[in-house]
């Protein structure tokens, strides 16, 4: 069990006078399998009109704002205190992906119809025969599919560039697979088309990786920042977390916020607003601190 | 009855030839009239094939008297007339009972599944519809889910096109459940066909359509939120250039609710506002004319400028009730035809009535083979209606073009269905030739009432523009009145009777969003400006004619200063003055300034905007002023050329519009807004027309000919000559058009009426006792009140402006006394913007990165 608090600030500095502002958050981590969060404060400056918290159709926390009054810059500022204990991967030699993906594509009732959702294209993330064609070395016949999924977030390190600033929200998974750059979302997005190309159900997930190195361990990239990475439905166990960024299993030490078809349903900050301005000035601060067991 | 259509002399009906293989609704195979139709059938082969054309032609009057239109995407007009066939289709009580039957079981249906797909999502889970078909729908909104409204049923209203096949057989092609149009066109349908054929609509005994629209005004009343008393209720509407923009505003006035644009509302404690005047009204219930995801850019399409950011959180919070409830489109998806006979067993247990069109979904093995053997026949429609992504129909598909289509569908199999095509029955269709035998449809609708819906008595029946035609409003169909035929005769009602309790009076003003009252302020400036600039230029071209060929130096140099004087006040610069084109060939110049709608001064231009304003609020003018405004179009905006009479008649027009304003207007805010724009516009054009031709001296022959031409450009030559008999004199002259009270085209009246306007605007309670309005209004006003005419008429050597020509004496008393008075009324009407047309700020969309090192690349807003 590893207990974290994580801080996320996200401030905007508006070119003009904003006259009135409405926002919608996925910054409120979610208690999932392996994953509890205890508190969550949220602070909005200049202080809301309108604050409220829900749970969307996916099962995450999100909240709605509105602000009346004018002002030229918006900080928004979560702070979380979870416990993580994501337990280990026990099926690393079985089943094999063919078997998961027949099993995807005509799902017993009890599997529910949910992972269905995320087998079919979505907004940002459609499959198409490059991304399946990109995909089909790891996915030899036979492969267990953990093992194939592993390969595929290797390759995936190994051959495209981590380049912040080459993409933008609005990118979508073609254009990356083109570019041979991005930055997580984009490699989250890349792995969830192959995977889904391949017949196989794919989640998007956002949330955060701890900043502190380990001692004797490489440095992190994607440290300090908010994370996203991808998950693949197996059918009779559940969910498998993988993060292409950094080429290995989601474990410990990574929070989870929330997750959806890809990016566009779960965007930490989306909002409306009303101003001349035509820019604005985005900075985004976070802090992954592991706590002292409280006890 | 065929015997006594012979003897009338015709072939109309005789002559009327039905496809031979086919239904017909008013003749049977072997050509006899059926026998409902035996009255309608005489009555129109009595008329004969040329009184119908001019039946027809009344029809079309009366429409576009009405100013009924239906904006076709993408045209170069703005507006397309309404196509109304006048002859009625008919159907029996026995075949309309069978029918409304069918279209309730089926509103109750798609009830069900509405409210599944957004709650428990049950059909799922068992399997009764595959999943993919409902999450790939595009009508399937995530971020509306669990919305609940009030009532029983989450579908509002609903409306289903149905169709005969060969053998008389009723079939449902579609279901319309985002926002389902065309009742109100129904309803203006049978207003002109009642028109048009009084007797026969009376003896025929139709059931009347008022019944329905009391149970939408019922049905919206009772979805409110449950702690509303008495509800408001507003139309949500795209705006004047949406497709069915005059039906939003037909239902808003027929109802009595207001028309809104997503701009005028606004989201705050919780709940929605009208953004009114002087202060927020609260919004109970929205029936909605803006497709679902373009509602709120928040939570929906952020590049949507239609919707209200928070819309979606306060019909959440159940503070607001949208209707059709966000989110219905996901009904309107062709793949959940084969699966509905299976849910009507499982959720009404009971049969559906009414078979769908035979659909096949490719998102099943079977479906897949059934659409990919038969393409050729069939019609292959995309789940989702969007642009970009039409249907095809497969017989009209070469071999290669097949193939393209089947790898399209290959690719995606679960977004296509394939559909057969039904041999449509026709109706009797009138032509220059008489009657043709036309496919026809007939559009159903169904609103929500107690645990179940309420049809309308008829309907619309569209039908193709050709023989051959696909039916779509889009390209050109034809609509046509829908009558169902009581067995005895019913009891006449109107809209309003029977609604019950009296209601409280909507307090004037409170309900009129500050945008309509900004269309209104510049409906009245525009229709002034517009009136000013052609009395001007009648009287630029009257003066041409006296001396465009003469050699009167006067006469010319008068011409010459009338010429600078339009350019001037029109603000067309450089136009008449130097640098402008030839004075001596002004014809090309004056035609612009008169036809060219682009060009900001120009006549055309003025009409254009102030049609605009007109179109904006509409469900604020009285019925007449669409006469007006057809009138308009026609004699101005369509005409390649300008024309000998055209000036005269767009005169005509103006000046019925004004008249409208002043009999036909009850005096509440959005009036004085619009009276005021006038006063306002008036004041200043003839303060401009005055500074332009009198701040500089001429010659006395010139001067006398130029206070004429003002006088008349003014209008008040007559009551000049009448009261000073004398040659054209200016102080007398300045003492007409400044400062007399009782000349209501003198600058005092207008002041005075501006002044009261003014004082009658609400106001925001705890502001000041004098408005910023009224105080510029003031100020402006007592200006002109210590003016002293003879002063002003004083001249002194030296030009007015540089580039004087009079002989080098100005008047600059008058001079400055004119701008002192156009600056007054420029700042009283910034004063009027300011305090009540609330300026929007533009809507930007914003969105954080996962990974804010893509933010770099993105600091300009979506």
């Amino acid at each position: 069990m590893t207990h974290y608090r994580v801080t996320h600030r996200t401030t905007y500095r508006y070119e003009e006078p904003v006259s009135a502002s409405y926002g919608q958050m996925h910054l409120l981590p979610r208690t999932a399998d392996g994953q509890t969060c205890h508190t969550t404060r949220v602070a909005i400056d200049p202080t809301p009109d309108d604050l409220r918290e829900r749970i969307d159709y996916f099962g995450n926390r999100a909240a709605f704002y509105a602000i009346h009054s004018e002002h030229t810059s918006l900080t928004v500022t979560t702070t979380s205190d979870l416990a993580v204990n994501r337990g280990g991967l026990g099926l690393l030699d079985a089943p094999s992906w063919e078997e998961v993906r027949d099993r995807t594509a005509s799902p017993a009732v009890d599997d529910g119809w949910e992972p269905i959702e995320f087998l079919l294209d979505s907004p940002l993330v459609a499959a198409s025969p490059g991304l399946a064609d990109y995909a089909g070395p790891s996915f030899a016949p036979g492969r267990p599919v953990l093992e194939a999924l592993l390969d595929l977030a290797q390759r995936i390190h190994d051959d495209f560039d981590y380049e912040p600033g080459s993409t933008s929200v609005t990118t979508t998974v073609d254009d990356v697979l083109a570019a041979r750059q991005g930055v997580c979302q984009d490699f989250a997005h890349l792995a969830i088309g192959c995977l889904r190309s391949l017949g196989l159900a794919a989640r998007y997930v956002s949330g955060y990786l701890e900043t502190t190195p380990p001692p004797g361990k490489e440095h992190l990239q994607g440290a300090d920042v908010s994370h996203a990475w991808a998950a693949l439905w197996i059918p009779g166990s559940g969910w498998v977390d993988v993060d292409p960024t950094n080429e290995h299993f989601v474990d410990d030490r990574y929070v989870t916020t929330a997750w959806g078809r890809d990016y566009a349903d779960v965007p930490p900050l989306k909002g409306v607003i009303f101003t001349k301005g035509l820019e604005h000035d985005l900075e985004v601060v976070v802090d992954v601190v592991r706590l002292d067991d409280p006890g | 009855m065929t015997q006594a259509a012979t003897g009338a002399g015709t072939d109309l009906v005789a002559g009327y030839r039905p496809p031979v293989a086919g239904y017909d609704e008013m003749v049977d195979r072997t050509g006899v009239l059926r026998p409902h139709w035996a009255h309608v059938g005489h009555v129109l082969e009595g008329l004969g094939v040329d009184e119908l054309g001019r039946r027809r032609t009344e029809a079309a009057r009366l429409l576009d008297d009405d100013g009924v239109t239906y904006n076709v995407y993408g045209a170069a007009r703005p507006t397309s007339r309404w196509n109304l066939d006048p002859v009625p289709v008919l159907l029996t009580s026995a075949e309309w009972s069978g029918i409304e039957s069918a279209v309730v079981q089926r509103a109750e249906l798609l009830n069900l599944i509405l409210t599944d797909l957004y709650g428990p999502r049950d059909l799922l889970r068992r399997r009764l519809l595959p999943p993919e078909l409902v999450l790939a729908h595009g009508g399937f909104l995530r971020a509306c889910d669990q919305i609940r409204i009030p009532g029983g049923q989450q579908l509002f209203n609903v409306a289903a096109d149905v169709a005969r096949d060969s053998d008389g057989q009723f079939w449902v092609l579609a279901d319309r459940a985002q926002t389902p149009s065309g009742a109100g066109y129904a309803l203006q349908n049978r207003s002109v066909v009642s028109r048009v054929f009084p007797s026969l609509h009376r003896d025929a005994q139709v059931h009347r359509l008022a019944p329905f629209f009391r149970a939408l005004r019922a049905g919206l009343e009772a979805v409110a939120p449950p702690s509303t008393r008495e509800p408001r209720i507003v139309i949500l509407s795209p705006g004047p250039l949406a497709e069915t923009a005059f039906e939003h505003a037909l239902l808003a006035s027929r109802l009595g609710y207001s028309l809104v644009e997503g701009s005028d509302l606004t989201f705050r404690d919780g709940r929605i506002w009208v953004r009114s005047l002087a202060r927020k009204e609260p919004v109970d219930v929205i029936l909605r004319r803006v497709d679902s995801a373009f509602c709120d850019p928040l939570e929906l399409r952020p590049d949507s400028q239609l919707g209200v950011p928070g819309l979606v959180e306060a019909c959440r919070r159940g503070t607001v009730t949208v209707v059709n409830t966000l989110g219905s489109s996901v009904l309107e998806n062709p793949g959940l035809l084969p699966f509905l006979p299976r849910l009507a067993q499982t959720l009404l247990g009971a049969e559906l009535e009414m078979p769908s069109i035979p659909t096949w979904w490719c998102g099943e093995p079977a479906g897949l083979d059934h659409v990919l053997t038969n393409l050729e026949h069939l019609v292959l429609k995309p789940l989702t209606r969007e642009a970009g992504a039409a249907a095809v129909f497969g017989w009209t598909l070469a071999r290669h073009e097949l193939d393209d289509v089947a790898d399209r569908i290959g690719e995606r199999p679960s977004a296509w269905v394939g559909q057969a095509q039904l041999a449509l029955a026709s109706v009797p269709t009138l032509t220059d030739a008489g009657l043709e035998a036309r496919r026809s449809v007939l559009r159903t609708f169904c609103v929500a009432r107690d645990d179940s819906y309420q049809a309308m008595t008829g309907g619309l029946t569209r039908v193709a523009a050709s023989r051959q035609a696909v039916i779509s409003s889009q390209t050109g169909a034809l609509s046509k009145d829908t009558w169902v035929l009581a067995s005895e005769p019913e009891k006449m009602t109107g809209l309003w009777l029977d609604s019950g309790r009296i209601v409280a009076a909507v307090e004037p003003g409170g309900s009129m969003s500050s945008r309509a009252a900004e269309n209104l302020f510049w409906l009245g400036r525009y229709a002034e400006r517009a009136e000013d600039t052609v009395r001007l230029m009648r009287v630029v071209h009257d003066r041409r004619n006296d001396f465009a060929h003469d050699t009167n130096p006067a006469g010319k140099a008068c011409l010459r200063a009338l010429l600078v004087a339009l350019t001037e006040v029109t603000v067309t610069h450089p136009g008449f003055t130097p640098g402008g084109p030839d004075l001596d060939d002004p014809g090309p110049e004056l035609e612009s300034l008169a036809l060219d709608d682009k060009r900001a001064g120009a006549l055309a231009y003025s009409v254009r905007r102030l049609l605009d304003a007109a179109y904006t609020v509409r469900d604020q003018l009285s019925l007449d002023t669409w006469l007006v405004i057809s009138g308009l179009h026609r004699e101005l905006l369509d005409q390649p050329t300008l024309g000998r009479g055209t000036l005269g008649q767009v005169l005509n027009s103006l000046l019925a519009l004004a008249g409208l304003g002043a009999e036909s207007m009850v005096r509440d805010p959005g009036w004085r807004f619009m009276d005021a724009g006038r006063r306002i516009e008036r004041g200043a054009q003839l303060a401009a027309l005055l500074r332009s031709t009198m701040t500089t001296e001429h010659d006395a022959g010139t001067e006398s000919l130029m206070l004429e031409s003002v006088l008349t450009a003014a209008e008040s030559i007559i009551t000049y000559r009448r009261r000073y008999r004398s040659h054209a004199h200016l102080e007398t002259m300045l003492d007409l058009l400044l400062l007399d009270p009782d000349n209501p085209r003198s600058l005092s009246h207008q002041l005075d009426l501006l002044l009261e306007d003014v004082r009658a605007l609400p106001v925001a309670s705890g502001g000041p006792r004098v408005s910023e309005a009224e105080k510029h209004a003031l100020e402006t006003s007592t200006i002109l009140r210590l003016a002293d005419t003879a002063v002003l008429a004083r001249s002194q050597p030296g030009a007015a402006s540089g580039d004087g020509d009079g002989g080098g004496r100005s008047r600059p008393e008058l001079a400055r006394f004119l701008g002192r008075v156009i600056d007054g009324l420029h700042a009283t009407a910034d004063a009027i913007a300011d305090a009540n047309f609330t300026e929007q700020l533009p809507q930007r969309s914003m969105l954080t990165p996962a990974d804010p090192g893509a933010a770099r690349a993105s600091r300009n807003f979506l």
